[in-house]
């Protein structure tokens, strides 16, 4: 059951960094069914960071904070809870905010995405940043398990 | 190994492979000069294509290469002390993050200017507009041999993680790399190696 939540959550997660890169692959090269496939590729995006926040919340709740979170705690690199956790837990915060504004941009201006620079810049901004967090967020959760497995965690 | 792990490491490998565009991107752009293709005719326009549309393909093999990395690392036992390995990894992370920077000012910052200038070939005094295409993708020429440099590290890294090489072999290994991606900026390696 813990394997499998803390797979569903990296998976959903790393699946999310991938569609809002599919969302800036094809508005570097627009064609003629861009417009579909980028609300498609943002609404993926964004229902998958809504999916690994869950089931990453639930695991913490229910495991890692009674099970793991003390062995990091009491084990050589306490800073990995501390610090790496800490800022994930908070940091992560910005992807659903940042998925809905990208989705809500590129639902609302049509076929004005594809025609105005400036809308089509902002939202190219704002899926270089959800991927950007999200490279951060995977590694602090890489760099988290691999301090838990130090500690003797699994 | 487990079944996971060897997938992972399959999918680790074959992006690192599939980013090896730079090298062809340098050797098309070398044969472009032999055609000698007019600025803007179908040939170039072809070859011009392939090189734009490339760049989208190389951020999808370059953060499946992250994120099978760090997974791998995080499945290695390398633990999070400062050792040999984890220098060399965080090398090869770092070499990612200078081919991501690379590949993004060449597509947000030179080749929109090289789109522009296309479009403004056939208006405009043709030979200013070629005068400034030529510089820019010169430009985008030698962004191209530092990205093939630095990938040529970062396999070099990638090769001494469970056994470390000596610094020596390292700077001898990483000199001959330089010299590779001078010869193919230059040339179009008719020898394969030179």
């Amino acid at each position: 059951m813990v394997n499998l939540l803390v797979t569903i959550h990296v998976i959903t997660g790393v699946l999310a960094i991938f569609a809002f890169l599919l969302v800036v692959v094809e508005l570097l090269d627009p064609k003629e069914k861009t417009a579909k496939r980028v609300k498609a590729f943002a609404l993926i995006g964004t229902i998958l960071i809504f999916v690994s926040w869950v089931v990453g919340g639930y695991y913490y709740v229910t495991y890692y904070g009674t099970d793991v979170k003390p062995l990091i705690k009491e084990g050589a690199s306490p800073w990995i809870h501390s610090v790496v956790m800490e800022t994930k837990e908070h940091v992560f915060l910005f992807l659903p905010f940042l998925s809905i504004l990208a989705t809500g941009i590129i639902f609302s201006s049509n076929a004005e995405l594809l025609k105005n620079h400036k809308t089509k810049l902002a939202v190219l901004l704002l899926c270089a940043l959800i991927i950007l967090i999200g490279l951060a967020i995977t590694g602090m959760g890489f760099l988290i398990s691999t301090g838990a497995r130090a500690a003797g965690v699994g | 190994m487990t079944m996971v792990v060897g997938i992972i490491t399959l999918l680790h490998i074959v992006s690192a492979i599939f980013m090896a565009w730079p090298l062809y991107a340098l050797i098309s752009v070398n044969e472009r000069k032999a055609v000698k293709a007019p600025l803007g005719d179908e040939t170039d326009t072809y070859m011009e294509n392939i090189i734009k549309k490339q760049a989208g393909r190389c951020y999808i093999f370059q953060i499946t290469a992250l994120i099978t990395g760090l997974y791998l690392w995080s499945r290695g036992n390398f633990g999070i002390a400062l050792s040999v390995p984890n220098l060399l990894m965080l090398g090869k992370f770092l070499g990612l993050f200078i081919l991501m920077g690379l590949l993004s000012y060449v597509v947000f910052v030179i080749q929109p200017k090289i789109d522009s200038l296309f479009a403004e070939l056939k208006k405009e005094n043709e030979e200013k507009v070629a005068s400034q295409l030529n510089k820019l993708r010169a430009k985008r020429k030698r962004f191209a041999a530092t990205c093939l440099f630095v990938l040529l590290a970062i396999i070099i890294f990638a090769v001494q993680i469970r056994e470390p090489l000596s610094l020596l072999v390292n700077v001898v290994l990483l000199v001959l790399a330089a010299l590779f991606s001078y010869r193919v900026y230059k040339s179009n390696i008719p020898y394969g190696w030179a």
